[in-house]
């Protein structure tokens, strides 16, 4: 198995028996949340559209997966949903197969998916790999797999000598405590990879996350191990120092 | 012939009345202009009879005109303070009450039921603020009586004139006009620098007479010096006191009020004035003055503003007042009768000060006062009320619009910048565009009742100690946004804190024990010194003829000491013809006598290129004489003067607009001109977004160019800093590196902020430099096999050496791989033993051959023998390095993780 980042997105590709691109979190609609909470800007949904369908089209996957949130509204499905959202399936579908698992802004999301797009909310195994929205407890079916979550928006601060430099979607790799299975399935190790919000606007500083953890993958999450990945793959250091309180004085 | 002849007989017995026997100069000059129907700007001290000035002809106007049919308004007395307001509307209804006219004031405060009283029945005469005047035209019923307005008097004129509060007034006087015709504008003013333009910014386009009588003929101003301790300070302070007269006490920060409280309050008479407290306390303060239970007030510039506190013999200015402007309207509160001459004491301490206080004196005795710079053109200011004529009508032709802001000053080109605003305003849903004209929308009402204001509305930040666990304070958004960063060490409530984090609107700190050098306090109302003062101090530090700002002894022995002290200690001294520059551990300091503005141009013009050339995160603090550059080690005073030479005079605002970007100081800025806009709510809760991603996607065409406008208008002064270059260029400026001196290490760092390196790139190397660098490493010698130490590759020697039997054959090893030296010195040993011995030994000599630099890339993620003698074969040094370093880490990681 490999797999290839691309900034761009941000978004990734794994390719086993078959090559899978992954995004999370792409929130459209979310614009018309926004003018509820007093940021008033016009739609980005054709700009998201046309971002994703740059990649397929570039990467040629055999699955788009979206690992939830592709929608915002909660409950009921806005507007500006029902204007963007068959656009972007349908413009998909012409390129590849799509997989969806649900997530906790995607209630309503079933009418605009054929059923065989979409996947348990739970969580389920797509060539091997587990993957889910991430703001349930994990599928048993996983324990002992490499599990793609969305829902957490990882964004990571780089701290130089005098100050925050550079604030970037990023992903977490972690070993997961075997403790959130009910009935783990096996001995092997699980691990989870938290995959960046594709919404331009969403992002969540994974300090935050890892300090008070809000959900059951965050909180099963070792940090000690933990690894931190910018959007282009590179190596961003471990988690530990990443979210520790104080800026090292370098003397 | 004398005025009062051509007076209405009703006044002329209000005037008796009143006790006046002759009219003041202002008022002889003044009045028969305001009768011949004038525009009038008038400029006098404070509290020299300008109110009446203004008011005793146009009372005369209103009788002989007979209004008062309580119709509608008929005059406006504008103020910019509330409580101003009060004071006018207390003199005013004295004389209200004699001549038959009604008189209301209406601002915030203001009750519902007098504010219903007055859309039933307006008064005659209406006190109010330029707010409240935007919110008068959203009342259907309320702005029918503006129809009856004839005359407006602006008070305290060059306080609103150089802000966009003032755009936004002279705005609404032109709306006005299209509502109730032509009426007679009335200024009132302090001593400004420009009368012609701020004359123009109240009339906009018609023609106007300027009445000016000169404070500055009537003051005496001498300047002290005190040591540099608090306590001798205050001792000075208390030794002018006991010479009794009602004394105002200048301060320019509210952390000096206070402290200074502290310590004069405990000897009676006395109590301190600032915009912190509250209302009740201020007005306490204020009548008790009056009244003279006090002899003294400490103050800030509160007080500057023409309220009425009654008679006051002294001023004392406490510290360099920075301008000559706000030196003469401090100084111009005392001695107000007429004839009288105003005096003031500056108490200076230190050189800086102490120059800076001698030249601020002798601009002001000589009257060379800064101008007031109208804000033209202003993007938000224009929105705001583009959006105001909107909902006033309900649909407005782009034409008219135009003809509107084109009979003020402020839009010089409204044709240029108008249709740009509409498309910027109808993208965020204020107002809809129909071919020529445009349509008020249902969010209008509510954004224009939420921004009523141009004032930016300051959030304040909780300050949260982790270690007591409670919050122990608040800072200003713009305090947070300009000065902090995780890290960062400030003053607040008398206490050190270092910042630990900022997120969700909170601070977290802990205490700081130590700081190096001066720290930004928040309470630092920044006051920045104009360009002409810093340079006359550098003039000054050349001709070191003190002794024609001062027949001071002591003060003429101090300045000329300090600067042969200066140069005993082999110095150089800057002056306004010598920048020099001083290699300090934090970096570099450049000494530049050009105020805080063009200081500001510089500092952020050179580190952006050091910056760019050496992809590192460059620190600026800097006052109106120096900038201290906070640089790495390999950044020397030779390279910063290589950069100042090179600089071109015409690029300077270019290399800033690419920069600034990236600063916090942009990104505040453009996020408080969002909200003038409409594209954000004034109570918006904004974070919810990830901001470094918002002020990318808000980067719209308008909101983005009158945040640089503001930036190049209020922070930056890219005029004088490319005459600075120019001079540098031709050689009348030279250019030196100094060692360093009492000058370049004095004065007060307040002023930070960073510039970023120009790309992401630049801080993950960072990133990866330090990450490296605190690695820990095991090295094992792989020819006695008998020694390993565990160290971190900082502390590696360039080429390391066995301790015990001094070769040079040492491998590095990751921590996790300790285990396999022991396998690898197994007697014997297996296949996969027998591969890692292989690979220990390959791992050996490849330090051997490249010593501390194969240490470093072997300590890298993922990167063994075979990937490390790969990338030292390219080699490469410094950045490349690290480059070919991530790219193995990124490679390593693209292939191997993730095989189960």
């Amino acid at each position: 198995m490999e797999i290839e980042y691309f900034a761009a997105g941000p978004a990734l590709m794994v390719t086993g028996e078959q090559r899978i691109l992954v995004v999370a979190d792409i929130h459209m609609g979310i614009e018309s949340d926004l003018r509820i909470h007093g940021v008033h800007l016009q739609s980005r949904g054709a700009e998201r559209t046309s971002r994703l369908l740059e990649l397929v089209k570039d990467s040629t996957p055999d699955i788009i997966l979206m690992l939830g949130d592709v929608k915002h509204r909660v409950p009921g499905t806005s507007w500006q949903e029902f204007r963007e959202l068959p656009s972007l399936f349908s413009e998909l579908r012409q390129h590849t197969t799509i997989r969806v698992t649900p997530g906790n802004h995607d209630p309503g999301i079933e009418e605009f998916l054929k059923p065989e797009e979409l996947l348990p909310k739970e969580g389920s195994l797509l060539d091997n790999l587990g993957v889910l929205h991430g703001h349930t407890r994990p599928d048993p079916s996983l324990a002992g797999h490499l599990i793609l979550a969305g829902h957490h928006h990882p964004v990571v601060s780089l701290a130089d000598e005098v100050g925050i430099a550079l604030r970037s979607p990023c992903y977490v790799l972690a070993e997961l405590r075997s403790e959130i299975f009910d009935t783990p399935e096996t001995d092997e190790t699980t691990r989870l990879l938290m995959v960046p919000a594709f919404n331009e606007f969403s992002g969540y500083g994974i300090e935050k996350t890892f300090r008070s953890p809000f959900s059951p993958l965050s909180r099963a999450v070792v940090i000690e191990t933990a690894e931190c990945l910018l959007a282009d793959g590179t190596y961003g250091g471990d988690l530990s120092s990443l979210i520790r309180y104080e800026r090292q004085d370098c003397t | 012939m004398s005025v009062k002849t051509v007076l209405d007989p009703r006044i002329s017995a209000c005037i008796a009345d009143r006790g006046f026997e002759e009219f003041s100069e202002v008022q002889e000059r003044a009045i028969p202009r305001v009768i011949a129907g004038e525009h009038l700007l008038l400029i006098a001290p404070t509290g020299t009879g300008k109110t009446e000035s203004a008011m005793i002809p146009v009372f005369n106007q209103m009788l002989s005109s007979g209004a008062g049919s309580g119709k509608g308004f008929t005059t406006l007395y504008i103020t910019p303070l509330r409580s101003l307001n009060r004071d006018i509307l207390h003199r005013m209804e004295w004389w209200c009450n004699r001549l038959g006219f009604t008189v209301g004031v209406r601002h915030g405060d203001t009750t519902q039921s007098e504010r219903r009283k007055q859309t039933l029945s307006p008064p005659d005469l209406l006190v109010t603020t330029p707010e409240t005047l935007q919110a008068i035209y959203m009342g259907r019923r309320l702005r029918e009586h503006l129809k009856q307005v004839r005359f407006v008097i602006l008070d305290e004129i060059h306080d609103l004139a150089g802000t966009k509060r003032g755009a936004q007034m002279s705005i609404a006087l032109e709306r006005l006009v299209r509502y109730a015709g032509e009426f007679q504008r009335i200024g009132l003013s302090a001593t400004v620098g420009n009368p012609e333009e701020v004359a123009r910014f109240m009339t906009g386009i018609r023609p106007f007479t300027i009445v000016e009588v000169p404070v500055t003929k009537h003051i005496a101003i001498t300047v002290e010096l005190t040591g540099d301790r608090f306590e001798d300070q205050v001792r000075l302070i208390r030794h002018h006191l006991k010479e009794g007269p009602p004394t105002l006490i200048f301060v320019n920060t509210r952390a000096t009020a206070e402290s200074l409280g502290l310590n004069l309050i405990k000897d009676g008479g006395i109590d301190v004035h600032h915009g912190s407290l509250s209302r009740d306390v201020r007005i306490e303060a204020e009548e008790r003055f009056k009244r003279g239970d006090i002899r003294a007030l400490i103050c800030t510039s509160s007080m500057e503003l023409g309220i009425d506190i009654g008679h006051v013999d002294h001023v004392i200015q406490f510290g360099s007042p920075r301008e000559v402007s706000r030196l003469v309207q401090r100084v111009g509160r005392a001695g107000h009768q007429i004839g009288r001459v105003s005096r003031g004491t500056i108490i200076a301490s230190g050189f800086d000060d102490l120059a800076e206080s001698l030249v601020i004196t002798k601009r002001a005795i000589a009257g060379e006062v800064e101008e007031v710079v109208p804000t033209y053109q202003a993007g938000d200011v224009i929105a705001n009320q583009i959006a105001a004529m909107s909902v006033e009508y309900g649909e407005i032709p782009t034409d008219d619009i135009i003809t509107v802001l084109s009979g003020s000053a402020v839009c010089p080109d409204a044709a240029s910048i108008v249709p740009m605003v509409i498309t910027q305003l109808s993208e965020h849903y204020i107002i809809r565009k129909d071919g020529v004209r445009v349509i008020t929308t249902g969010r209008a009402r509510k954004y224009l009742s939420n921004n009523l204001s141009m004032i930016p509305d300051e959030r304040k930040f909780p300050i949260y100690d982790m270690v007591s666990r409670r919050t122990v304070g608040s800072l200003d958004e713009s305090f947070v946004v300009t000065y902090l960063h995780t890290g960062a060490v400030f003053i607040a409530r008398g206490h050190l804190w270092r910042v630990l984090e900022m997120e969700e609107g909170k601070i977290t700190v802990e205490p700081a024990k130590t700081a190096e050098g001066e720290l930004p306090s928040w309470e630092g109302e920044q006051i920045p010194v104009p360009f002409e003062v810093a340079r006359e101090v550098g003039t000054l530090r050349r001709t070191r003829l003190f002794c024609d700002y001062s027949s001071d002894p002591v003060v003429i022995r101090y300045a000329e000491a300090y600067l042969e002290a200066v140069e005993t200690n082999r110095g150089i001294v800057p002056t306004d013809d010598i920048i020099t520059l001083e290699q300090i551990p934090e970096g570099v300091v450049i000494n530049l006598c050009a105020g805080h503005q063009t200081n500001e141009v510089f500092g952020r013009v050179i580190s952006i290129l050091i910056s760019a050339r050496w992809g590192t995160t460059v620190g600026i603090e800097l006052d109106a004489y120096r900038i201290l550059l906070r640089l790495p080690r390999e950044v020397v005073a030779g390279d910063v003067l290589e950069i100042i030479a090179g600089l071109e005079p015409g690029h300077l605002r270019a290399i800033l607009e690419v920069a600034l970007k990236r600063t916090s100081l942009f990104r505040w800025k453009l996020v408080q001109i969002a909200k003038k806009f409409g594209a954000i709510d004034a109570d918006a809760d904004y974070e919810r977004l990830s901001m470094h991603r918002l002020s990318e996607l808000l980067s719209m065409p308008a909101i983005q160019a009158e945040t640089y406008r503001e930036l190049f208008s209020r922070y930056m002064d890219v005029i004088h800093a490319s005459e600075i270059v120019a001079s540098i260029r031709n050689e009348r400026i030279q250019l030196v590196i100094g060692p360093p001196s009492m000058i370049g290490a004095s004065g007060i760092f307040s002023h930070r902020d960073q510039i970023p390196p120009p790309t992401a790139d630049q801080a993950v190397l960072a990133t990866i430099k330090h990450r490296l660098a605190k690695q820990e490493v095991i090295l094992a010698c792989m020819n006695c096999r008998k020694w390993k130490i565990r160290t971190v590759v900082d502390r590696v020697p360039d080429s390391p050496v066995c301790g015990n039997c001094q070769a040079k054959l040492i491998a590095a090893l990751k921590p996790y791989e300790e285990e396999q030296y022991g396998l690898a010195n197994k007697k014997t040993k297996n296949a996969q033993e027998k591969e890692i011995e292989r690979r220990l030994i390959k791992n050996a000599n490849i330090v051997l051959s490249s010593g501390k630099k194969a240490v470093l890339v072997l300590a890298a993620k993922g990167v063994g023998p075979d990937t490390a003698s790969r990338i030292l074969a390219t080699w490469t040094e410094g950045d490349s390095l690290y480059r070919e370093i991530l790219k193995a880490e990124r490679n390593f990681i693209r292939t191997h993780r993730f095989w189960q």
